[in-house]
Formats: structure tokens, C-alpha cells, sequence
């Protein structure tokens, strides 16, 4: 028989079957939403925004240099509430590209929010229509598959002469860069249409990509792993079975491997795509070692407990592999800390991240991993990519570039990020810290890494803007700003793309 | 007199089989058609067997897509429990298509809208037939 005729057979295959059995219980919308509020001083940056943002110069100051000319682009969740119905998680929103054009010393920004198929459906509707990570929607619709319920709010990568829209649990968006117009759905080939893609790619030095998707709804939890091709043809897939299903954000890589931090944080029965996630220390945290040549070559090595969304370099130097991560010692950023900025109306005390290397011997597999702290609260992990220097196998001394990111201090009201932080291979640390009020979002590396480009919010003043950083002096502060009276909602990742 | 009670039997046994067998006429409204190609595979199933197995529809209806709507008519159905599953075969090649890992990418539907994410069960599918009926089925 010819499973996939409809007539003679069920829709579902077995896979689907078990995704729809433990999607339904997950996604059940047995409670009612809790419409919660914040009235921190802080709600503003999460008020979320209602359309698009037209054109509008901002005002400088400094010296901006003259050849600085660009584009900066950031995504976020930027729709939070409608109808109403307010979201109850920082990942819920649905993504805007915020665009900051330099050109001749003039500092431009506009914004769009992405066309997804869910912010079309429920701007037609006036309403919230689909499920979320983190809420339960009232009268949600039924979803086709993932990418009825994606956001695309994650991060924005450049692809071939256009931009890639991320989320992680389903496809990127094609964004037209100077207008911001959504292109369409990307995929890799009929077959991998719709496969959850993680909004942190690596290049792999010839034009390509890794990267990959977890998929935990099946009852068995997946790691998709991807390498794309410069043509975006999908040249190598992997299913690798896990032995916990961890929250995975993104991963790092050496000259010839690919790592991956699988924390505690484990995916198992909830309301919402958030709430299936529990913290179980009992488990420990594994790093998962693969072999680009032969991602079946794979080596396991176990860690104490703790979670991670970001890594910054991973290297090898003496028959070890180090890894660079913002290391939380437990998940409550994520599973409450996310929820309480919407909804909260104090500084919530969920752990922060520390800056660690983790060192594991690759020749000895018995021998235990150590964890190097560095003392250092970092978020956001940035440094010059150039993995062909953060070694080899064959390479006994590799270059490691200083990591720049950014910080929270005891004087920020919302526990959200405050300071600009540089920290180098010998651990001397930079650090500027913005005034009270400023919440600073993820820092890029611009110039060839000559300098840092850093975008803020400013909730006490009304105002976003943007600072520019010699990026090997933080401490003497920004060389240039440039500001607006306009609120832009805090987002994630973004890019930067020469003129 | 034996010609007469036959008659009167054969009226009888009418009657009878008239009132527990009634035939109902079952409306189907289909919206929210995404796509205006292909054809709709609409499904009738009158058990959780045949249902889950996707075999022996009590009916099974393939209708070109004329717009982003379309009303189906079944005629002379049983009182009982019935579910329906829809397939929109956009690109016209007989299969719901799906990726790698078997998540469609091509529109469905059931009775009742069931099935938040993924396929419906039968017992959130199924819907009862006493009278003539008429519901409306989501392209999700």
C-alpha cells in the first residue's frame, strides 16, 4: 500500500502521529490567560509597538567617522499585545527589523514588521490566532505546522545578497535589507521545508552554513543537524538522537568541529512550549562533540549542571578542546526571568551568566572536563570571526580574539544589561557602563573589528539610539552617538552589512 | 383476505425500516483555502477504525478548488458518528506533501477543527448525524 495516498491511509505517518498526540496535550488550551501587566519603570521597553516605523533622522553627536557608511540591522519581538490579549513571554512577540543606515554622517532609522503568515492572519483578525512559546492564546487556530506559529524575532543574518529573518523552531524569512519587504519563505529543498533552524548559523568558510533545529514534540528528542551549501542547497543532514532533550540556542565550532552545550533545561510535558521546559539538575549538562567530515563521529562529555543560550569561540590547543560560554547556573532566566520583564513590577533575581571556558580532553575520553570562570557577567557573546585561527588539531597556539557583550550591574533596576564589557585571551576586562535608565542590547563588531557598535535603550528619556566604541578602548567611552525620541522594543541579534 | 395481510406486512415492515433508518443530507462548507490550486480530498469515515486506517470511507469526494470556498453535499447518510478529514492537494501530484521529518506543508482540515497542531483524533473529530446537518471545516 502507498502510505502517503489520502484516501487509503490516515494523514498522519507515525512520526506525525506522535508529534499530534504530544502537541495536543501540549498546546491543550485547559487554563485560561493570565493577562498580567508590569508597572516597572522598565515596562515601556517591553510596551511592544503597532506598525511599521517610517523614516526618521536621528540626532548625532560626537565624531562619527566619515567613511562610516552601513547598514545596522536588529530584530525583536516587537508585538506583544493585541486586542487586549497581552503576551506573557519575551520570545512570544512577532519580529521587526529595526534598519539604522549610515551614509555621510547622517544616521537614519525605520522599521518593518516581518510578514509572517501569523502576523498577516492576525492583523487581519484584530487578534492574537495563533499559540505562542510562552502563552496561551484565547480562540487560537490550528496550526498547519511550525511555521504557522512562527515569529521570526530572533536574529537577522546576511544570505546572498538579501537577509535572513531567524526564529529557531521553524524557517527563516527572506527580507529585502533596504526595504525591508518580506520576500517569501526560505528552504533548503522540498524536503527540509519548515525543519526548525536555530537563529545562531555558523559559516563554514566557503560560502555555506552549519546549523541546526531541535525537535522534541515527537516523544524522542532530535538534534537536525545542517550543512548548506554557498547555493543554499542543502549538501548534508544529520539526525542525531540526544540523551536529554535540552533547550539549544546556538553552538560554536572549531577548525573541524562542531560543539554544542546541552544544559540541564529539559524539554518534557507543559501548557505552553516554555512550560514543557523544567530544570532538572539531577541530569547534568553534556558538551556534544561532532566531527565536520563525519557528523556520525561524535563524543560525549559530561558537565555539571547549568544552561547556556550563547557560546562564544571554541578552539583546540593541546589535546583539548575549550569552549567559550555565558553559563547560567540554572534556567530561571528563561523559564521566569523572561516572563517577569513583561509582566513583573520589580527586579526579578533570576541567576545571571558568568563568562566560562570549558576545557575537555579529546585524547583521553575518560578524563574529566574542567570549567575556567572568569568572573565576568556577560551576555550576548561578539568577537571577529575567523575560525581558521582558533586552531586546529594540528595547531599548538591559537589566536583567540577578545570577546566583547554585554553586562548587568547591581544598578539596574529591570537586572537587564547596563554595560558594555571586553574581555581578552589573559582575561583583562574593559568595561563601560551606560547611565541609569539604559538598557544596552547585543554589541557588534564593525570596521574589521576596529570597532564596536552598540544600540540602547533609554526608558527614562524616551529615547533609542546607537554608540560607537574603539573597539581596543571601552573604558574611554563612546566616540559618537546618535539618538532618537522613539522607543524601539528591545530586541535580539542583528547584523551589520557595508555599504 | 391473505392478500391483504401481506399488503399490510409489507407497509408495516415500510414504516419501520422508515422511521429507524431515516436518511439525512450532510452539508460540508470548506473555507480558508490557501491556496487556489489543486484539488480537495474530502473523506467520510463512520468508525475510529476506518478513520485512523484512512480505509472503507463511507464517502470520499475529490473536488478541483474553485476560489477559497467550497460546499460539499452528502446525501442519504445513517444517523451516527461521523468525522471527516480533508487533504488540499495544491500542487495536483496525489499526496499531501510533507518534509523530512513528516510535517505537512500543504493545507488539511478535520470535523470540528480538531486537532490544534497536528492530526485529529477520531473522538475529537467525530460529530453526530440525526438530522440533517451542516458544518464548516478550516483549511489550517
Amino acid at each position: 500500500m502507498d502510505r502517503r495516498r489520502f484516501l487509503t491511509a490516515a494523514i498522519a505517518c507515525a512520526s506525525y502521529s506522535a508529534l499530534a498526540s504530544n502537541a495536543d496535550k501540549l498546546l491543550a488550551a485547559s487554563r485560561s490567560p493570565v493577562m498580567a501587566a508590569s508597572t516597572a519603570p522598565w515596562r515601556k521597553a517591553f510596551a511592544g509597538v503597532r506598525a511599521d516605523f517610517s523614516p526618521l533622522q536621528l540626532h548625532t553627536e560626537g565624531k562619527w567617522p566619515a567613511d562610516f557608511n552601513g547598514m545596522l540591522l536588529r530584530n525583536g519581538p516587537a508585538r506583544l499585545e493585541r486586542a487586549g490579549e497581552r503576551y506573557q513571554h519575551w520570545f512570544d512577540g512577532d519580529g521587526m527589523v529595526q534598519q539604522f543606515t549610515f551614509a555621510n554622517g547622517k544616521v537614519q532609522h525605520q522599521g518593518k514588521f516581518i510578514q509572517t503568515k501569523k502576523y498577516l492572519v492576525e492583523e487581519m483578525a484584530g487578534a492574537f490566532r495563533y499559540q505562542t512559546a510562552g502563552t496561551l492564546v484565547k480562540n487560537p487556530l490550528p496550526a498547519r505546522n511550525n511555521d504557522d506559529l512562527n515569529t521570526a524575532n530572533t536574529a537577522l543574518i546576511p544570505w546572498q545578497g538579501e537577509v535572513l529573518a531567524l526564529w529557531e523552531g521553524g524557517s527563516a524569512h527572506r527580507i529585502d535589507p533596504q526595504s525591508l519587504n518580506t520576500l517569501g519563505v526560505k528552504d533548503f529543498g522540498e524536503q527540509y521545508k519548515q525543519l526548525p533552524f536555530s537563529a545562531h548559523p555558523l559559516p563554514d568558510g566557503q560560502g555555506g552554513m552549519w546549523n541546526f533545529g531541535t525537535w522534541y514534540v515527537s516523544g524522542q528528542p532530535l538534534l537536525l543537524l545542517y550543512h548548506i551549501g554557498a547555493k543554499s542547497e542543502m549538501q548534508r543532514m544529520q539526525q542525531i538522537t540526544l540523551p536529554q532533550a535540552s533547550y539549544l540556542h546556538a553552538f560554536s565550532q572549531t577548525a573541524d568541529k562542531l560543539v554544542f552545550f546541552l544544559g540541564a533545561c529539559v524539554y518534557e510535558q507543559g501548557q505552553t512550549f516554555i512550560d514543557a521546559f523544567k530544570w532538572r539538575p539531577e541530569l547534568g549538562s553534556q558538551l556534544l562533540i561532532i566531527d565536520k567530515s563525519d557528523f556520525t563521529q561524535q563524543q560525549w562529555v559530561e558537565l555539571p549542571a547549568g544552561f547556556a543560550f550563547h557560546c562564544g569561540q571554541a578552539w583546540q590547543q593541546g589535546g583539548e578542546l575549550h569552549l567559550q560560554a555565558c553559563l547560567y547556573p540554572d534556567s530561571g532566566v528563561m523559564l521566569e526571568g523572561m516572563s517577569y520583564l513583561l509582566t513583573g513590577d520589580g527586579r526579578k533575581q533570576s541567576s545571571e551568566a558568568e563568562l566560562v571556558t570549558i576545557r575537555v580532553p579529546l585524547s583521553n575520553k575518560s578524563a574529566a572536563a574542567k570549567i575556567e570562570r572568569s568572573g565576568l557577567v556577560m551576555e550576548f557573546p561578539q568577537f571577529v570571526a575567523g575560525f581558521q585561527s582558533t586552531g586546529s588539531a594540528a595547531s599548538s597556539k591559537p589566536e583567540i580574539a577578545p570577546l566583547f557583550g554585554v553586562s548587568g550591574s547591581d544598578r539596574s533596576e529591570a537586572g537587564l544589561s547596563d554595560s558594555l564589557v571586553r574581555i581578552d585571551a589573559a582575561g583583562r576586562q574593559q568595561k563601560y557602563q551606560f547611565a541609569a535608565g539604559v538598557v544596552a542590547e547585543e554589541p557588534l563588531l564593525v570596521s574589521g573589528g576596529q570597532q564596536v557598535l552598540i544600540s540602547w535603550l533609554d526608558y527614562r528619556k524616551n529615547q533609542s539610539g546607537l554608540s560607537l566604541f574603539n573597539s581596543h578602548d571601552l573604558n574611554a567611552g563612546p566616540v559618537a552617538q546618535a539618538s532618537m525620541d522613539r522607543m524601539l522594543p528591545l530586541g535580539f541579534h542583528g547584523c551589520w552589512l557595508d555599504a | 383476505m391473505k392478500k391483504l395481510s401481506v399488503a399490510t406486512s409489507l407497509l408495516a415492515v415500510f414504516l419501520t425500516s422508515a422511521f429507524t433508518a431515516q436518511a439525512h443530507t450532510l452539508t460540508v462548507n470548506i473555507d480558508q483555502i490557501k491556496e487556489q490550486t489543486g484539488k480537495l480530498h474530502v473523506a467520510l469515515y463512520r468508525s475510529e477504525q476506518s478513520y485512523q486506517q484512512g480505509k472503507d470511507a463511507v464517502a470520499a469526494v475529490v473536488k478541483a478548488v474553485k476560489g477559497d470556498s467550497q460546499q460539499l453535499v452528502f446525501p442519504d447518510l445513517a444517523d451516527g458518528q461521523y468525522a471527516i478529514k480533508i487533504m488540499h492537494d495544491a500542487n495536483d501530484n496525489g499526496e499531501l506533501d510533507r518534509n523530512i521529518m513528516g510535517i505537512p506543508s500543504e493545507g488539511y482540515g478535520f470535523s470540528n477543527n480538531a486537532g490544534q497542531f497536528g492530526p485529529a483524533s477520531f473522538e475529537d473529530a467525530a460529530f453526530a448525524v440525526a438530522a440533517d446537518t451542516n458544518l464548516t471545516i478550516h483549511i489550517r
